[in-house]
């Protein structure tokens, strides 16, 4: 089995980079023994849909401003369930990721990957200019490691 | 009063509201193009080695950043003193033109073609290309094939294909193999029999299907209009002079990068956070369009418009017939769509002049000889239009100040004029159904602008709004959809 880890997020922009923090972080903890490919990625949409063909299972990793039920790192099973939602992934230069996704499973259903999890983080802030991640996140970086490795630790 | 807001946006990066005010009539009093913007990218530069500047400014945008990249590059080549070695030159050239394929692609299958081969009047729900991949699913599984051919290219040259690393002052960091260049030229060749259909099915099949819409005066501005120049005013997306045509086609104003800030302007409105940037020399005169107002048009019109002739031969041929059909200088903003598809051709033509000639594969990729200047302006043609960088450095190299003049931005007063002229023109009575708002949507898609550049925004980061008022103020109607 195939299993891609993608870090979404921007390396420049604060809480933003969280995705992207994580995904690197992971990468170095796998080494490169483990099957598992790790990479980060700026943006949504169709490209992002994309970078996601060919893979058996995919875990998207992204920031949010707000989660709704409160928690600091929540796993979506079912990606239908946020759409229209409040997460990055929603690329609005040509369409949201899961129409972009909907459409790839028309024209290649034998790459569509038959799972996807989204990894959401609750960063509690706007994003703003900065190479560094606000303090008060820190923790929550590594909740989210945590839930990331325990997925994978199988592959 | 009534204030009607609508949500083209939702398939732009970045966040924007358009906001249309009716009077107690239903007739448009006003419309408003109004973007929220980040501000603050220019002083994060501050500080940092500019040799850092091309690899940075790539996230400033998840659409374009091949273009700061390249942009970014130049400027840095130039603070250094450094002119980039001919082989240098043809590389980054080879992945411009990549780009400008991946972001057209985009733009031309995923927004403009839905809206044309379903039809504009169609409900939302059918006006995308996931309702054309139901219908016609090869069509779209071909489009994604010739999408990884682009994005190859791209990698091979970039060493990434969505954020390039491959500048460095005076030329590139990696050559290509005789492999390589092999592979980047089948992709290409491949891509140009795509577009060749494509293009026969504009001109044959579109073109005709939506004469009226596409020739309507709706979508028509007389402004100016700028792009770069090669040799002999050719098509050029990486290189050349700047040059400005009026409202009849003729040369008002030409220049080097580096004198840009004694023509371009840029004004600040109290209901947008973007700048409306227009022709100094001309001046400021509203929201107008005509030889007396400073605004001017950028991107793939733009360009048609300042050229004389295209270096190719498949995409001169198409650019004859393109004249033949809209004059010159064409005003019809629905030719944004059509001078992609040529641009496209270009590209492809360009990149198989390139990737075979003899020097192409040659490891003289870096001129390390220069006296450093420490200022330097780059300007390269991104796909919506001229794109300016400009820093400044200490005697150590490290930015003291950062200069950035977007494509959107600039185009933003004619986007602005656009829809309200749209407005005026589809909405009477008050009455706005699903086909008008499309239409006035289809008013600035046609410009295809990034929002996310303009406000120096990130992909992704902003929530979409559409919004409707009535004459006495009151929403009547919203639409939210997607950011962050």
């Amino acid at each position: 089995m195939r299993t891609l880890v993608v870090g979404i997020g921007n390396p420049i922009l604060g809480s933003d980079s969280i995705g992207i923090r994580v995904a690197n972080r992971i990468k170095k903890m796998l080494g490169k023994a483990n099957g598992v490919e790790v990479t980060e990625f700026v943006g949504g949409g169709i490209k992002l849909a994309e970078t996601i063909l060919g893979y058996d299972r995919v875990i998207l990793i992204d920031c949010v401003n707000n989660l709704g039920n409160g928690e600091d790192v929540m796993v979506v099973d079912n990606y239908n369930e946020i759409k229209g939602g409040d997460t990055g992934i929603f690329d609005a230069h040509d369409m949201d990721f899961i129409t972009a996704l909907e459409i790839l499973k028309r024209a290649c259903p034998e790459k569509t990957p038959k799972e996807i999890k989204i990894i959401a983080i609750n960063c509690k802030s706007s994003p703003t200019f900065s190479e560094n991640l606000p303090p008060h996140l820190y923790e929550t970086l590594n909740k989210a490691i945590n839930v990331v490795m325990e997925m994978i630790k199988n592959d | 009063m009534k204030v009607i807001k609508i949500d083209p946006i939702t398939r732009l990066e970045g966040e924007a509201r358009i906001s249309i005010l009716l009077d107690d009539n239903g007739k448009v009093k006003d419309a408003f193009f109004q973007v929220m913007e980040f501000r603050g990218f220019e002083r994060f530069c501050r500080g940092r080695p500019v040799e850092e500047m091309p690899r940075i400014v790539t996230r400033i945008c998840g659409v374009c950043p091949w273009a700061h990249h390249m942009a970014s590059g130049k400027t840095v080549d130039a603070v250094f003193g450094r002119e980039p070695t001919e082989t240098a030159k043809k590389i980054r050239e080879i992945g411009y033109c990549a780009h400008m394929l991946d972001s057209h692609t985009v733009h031309f299958y995923f927004l403009a073609v839905p809206d044309l081969l379903v039809s504009p009047d169609a409900e939302r729900g059918q006006r995308n290309v996931a309702y054309l991949g139901k219908i016609a699913p090869e069509v779209v599984k071909e489009i994604l094939r010739q999408r990884r051919n682009i994005t190859k290219i791209e990698t091979i040259i970039g060493g990434k294909s969505i954020h390039p690393v491959c500048n460095v002052p005076g030329g590139v960091s990696k050559g290509l193999s005789e492999e390589e260049a092999k592979e980047i030229e089948e992709y290409a060749k491949d891509t140009l029999k795509f577009l060749d259909i494509w293009l026969e099915k504009w001109e044959k099949e579109i073109l005709t299907k939506y004469e009226d819409l596409i020739y309507s005066d709706v979508y028509h501005q007389e402004t100016y209009y700028m792009g770069i120049v090669g040799d002999g005013n050719t098509l050029n997306f990486y290189d050349g002079d700047i040059r400005v045509v009026d409202q009849r086609g003729k040369e008002v104003f030409r220049f080097k990068p580096e004198d840009y800030l004694n023509y371009i302007s840029e004004r600040v409105e109290e209901w947008s956070y973007t700048k409306f940037p227009y022709l100094k020399p001309i001046g400021w005169k509203g929201l107008v369009d005509g030889p007396d107002s400073g605004i001017y048009r950028v991107g793939p019109l733009g360009r048609l418009n300042v050229i004389d002739k295209i270096s190719t031969e498949k995409a001169q041929e198409a650019y004859k017939r393109y004249i033949e059909a809209g004059g010159k200088p064409t005003h019809f903003s629905m030719f944004y769509h059509w001078a992609r598809i040529i641009e496209m051709i270009y590209s492809c033509e360009r990149i198989l002049e390139l990737i075979t000639d003899e020097d192409i594969t040659s490891k003289d990729t870096v001129n390390y000889d220069g006296d450093f200047v420490g200022e330097g302006v780059g300007v390269v043609e991104a796909p919506r239009g001229i794109l300016y960088h400009h820093y400044k450095t200490d005697e150590k190299g490290l930015v003291e100040m950062a200069n950035l003049i977007i494509p959107t931005t600039q185009n933003n007063p004619s986007i602005s004029l656009e829809i309200k002229k749209a407005a005026q023109k589809l909405i009477s009575n008050g009455e706005i159904s699903e086909g008008i708002l499309n239409r006035i949507e289809m008013a600035f898609r046609a410009y295809d602008p990034c929002l996310a550049c303009s406000t120096h925004s990130l992909p992704g980061g902003l929530p979409l709004i559409v919004t409707v008022y009535d004459s006495n103020g009151a929403l009547i109607k919203e639409i939210r959809r997607g950011g962050k």
